[in-house]
């Protein structure tokens, strides 16, 4: 029965888990403006996530140690650093994102100034770092994430046309008044969303801060593999309330209050009370999940005893960049910069940052020094070389879309 | 010896001439698919996204779905939103029939602002909001022919 529920338990907190402001906000913008016409790139994404999520599971439940520290000892120092530079730089604007995302929700809920928010939301943050057990940081994070199920709920009620979002998201063509460049880029950035370099980093950090061995396999599959799709399908019904509500009425979606609108159309207030309760832990989830990923990063290729369950005093290099990463992302927000603005770099750059995350997961996952007889079977190495081909026209295409579309304008 | 240098320099020309031709097109190509909208269209559907949520919240507010903070927080976003399509507006510099839509949305922004400050003071103060949803969907009408007339300018 313990063995079931903690089965259970881990599936509803990766579904809870894997909704954060990148996801939110970038799917509510394009089902406001492309309808479920990109519903395709959720579903490449998700699935290029469990490619990988699994690899990296597997890496750290068979090797014992955390993807990065793998990475440095088999790339060599020069490669790993390039990977710590991308990969940190990147986990750090989203950890920007995810606190402003905590205190625009807050704000929906008290009306109070989300910049008077961020200092009491990044202090929170710290203590929870400093005095929570990561076993309980992550179970009530996901738990209450779950809240987010109510997008899913209000899309049924609401009573679409499920023909026409079915023929929307077949047809995969912008929407009438929409150029196609402005189509790939909001592609990138859903892809870049879906598929955030430290999800896989947080994933196989956490799988050594709770200890995994070979006997967590199965577990940490069943995470990804159902998990991860759920969490997906969340992704789709966030997309899918835009494209019913807001897209008809000629909203485009540029703040998280235009994102819960549909909820409270179908549900009214408990509903959207309950979906901005949602936002709150879904993103606050996600900011332990970013600044704890800064500190993993940075001590594991720096070789600085690391963890969560350290206390301070025996890893205090680990524990200074946590509180430091989280300082930083508060002074950035005080300096007024829209979250939302934020939350579109941080996606949209992220897909320039995939490749350096992970074809070093892909190399070391074949590597039988780290993973014995585990290795990649070829099935597996075919879509993991697929993924690749496709992170790797993203990460190119990124930057120029970016600019000749003026962030998607 | 002399035929060779010719043999390496035509390669070298060659070489160049095809870069260049190489770097025109992809400019060309680039300057071809600018797929962004102009700002004067950018501010159009800024404001009449703006409006349209305006409206939205004040129904949904009205059918009792949107607690008074969250109306208040979705209105001051429209407000912010507004007030920068406005800004960028009053700084475009554009000729003809752009100009005279862009004059015609600056006195349709500047009603805009005036009536959503009214409506945020009517939700503080409790009061019936239904008038300021009918001027606002005047308001929208007036603004969808504008952006339209904006992207045909």
């Amino acid at each position: 029965m313990k063995k079931y529920w903690g089965v259970a338990l881990g599936i509803l907190t990766a579904i809870g888990g894997f909704v954060d402001i990148g996801d939110l906000v970038t799917n509510a913008v394009v089902g406001s403006r492309f309808g479920m016409s990109l519903a395709w790139v959720v579903a490449v994404g998700v699935g290029g996530i469990c490619v990988f999520a699994s690899m990296a599971g597997r890496v750290t439940a068979l090797g014992g140690r955390a993807t990065f520290e793998i990475i440095r000892e088999r790339l060599g120092p020069r490669a790993a650093l390039a990977n710590l530079i991308g990969s940190f730089a990147m986990t750090f604007l989203t950890l920007a994102a995810e606190i402003g995302g905590v205190a625009l929700a807050l704000q929906l809920l008290i009306g109070i100034d989300p910049r008077l928010l961020v200092i009491p939301v990044g202090a929170a943050l710290w203590l929870v770092v400093w005095r929570v057990r990561f076993t309980v940081m992550e179970n009530v994070a996901g738990f209450l994430g779950l809240l987010l199920v109510a997008f899913a709920v209000a899309l049924v009620v609401l009573g679409p046309d499920w023909s026409e979002l079915g023929r929307q998201a077949v047809g995969a063509a912008p929407s009438t008044g929409e150029s196609s460049l402005t189509y790939a880029y909001y592609a990138v950035a859903l892809f870049g969303a879906a598929m955030t370099p430290y999800e896989v980093f947080f994933f196989s950090s956490g799988a050594t801060e709770e200890r995994w061995d070979e006997r967590d396999l199965g577990l940490s599959r069943l995470n990804v593999l159902i998990g991860f799709p759920l969490g997906g399908l969340l992704s789709l019904a966030i997309a899918g309330c835009a494209a019913v509500v807001l897209l008809p009425a000629g909203i485009e979606v540029a703040n998280l209050s235009q994102v819960v609108l549909p909820v409270a159309t179908a549900l009214g207030v408990a509903g959207l009370v309950a979906v901005t309760l949602g936002i709150v832990a879904a993103t606050a989830g996600a900011a332990l999940e970013t600044g704890l990923s800064c500190g993993y990063a940075l001590a594991q290729y720096a070789g600085w005893p690391w963890g969560k369950r350290l206390r301070p005093v025996h890893a205090p290099q680990f524990h200074l960049t946590v509180a430091g990463v989280i300082l930083a992302a508060v002074l950035v927000l005080l300096t007024g910069v829209d979250p939302v603005l934020v939350t579109e770099f941080s996606v949209v750059f992220s897909a320039v940052a995939l490749p350096l995350t992970y074809l070093p997961i892909l190399v070391v996952a074949n590597d039988p020094q780290y993973v014995g007889e585990h290795v990649n079977g070829p099935v597996l190495n075919a879509f993991a070389l697929v993924y690749l081909a496709i992170i790797a026209v993203a990460a190119v295409a990124a930057i120029p879309l970016l600019v000749l579309t003026r962030m998607g304008a | 010896m002399h035929a060779h240098h010719e043999t390496f320099d035509d390669a070298d020309r060659r070489v160049r001439t095809r870069r260049a031709a190489v770097v025109a097109a992809l400019l060309t190509l680039l300057a071809g698919c600018s797929a962004a909208a102009e700002p004067l269209e950018v501010s159009a559907g800024d404001l009449t996204s703006s409006t349209a949520t305006a409206v939205l919240v004040l129904e949904e507010r009205e059918a009792g779905h949107l607690p008074t903070t969250t109306a208040e927080t979705a209105l001051d976003d429209a407000v912010r939103q507004v007030a920068a399509a406005g800004k960028t507006l009053a700084e475009l510099s554009v000729d003809g029939e752009a100009d005279a839509v862009r004059a015609e949305l600056v006195t349709t922004c500047a009603s805009l602002v005036l009536v959503l400050h009214d409506l945020t003071a009517a939700l503080a103060d409790g009061r019936s909001t239904r008038d300021a949803v009918r001027e606002l969907e005047t308001l929208l009408d007036d603004l969808e022919e504008l952006e339209r007339r904006a992207a045909d300018a």
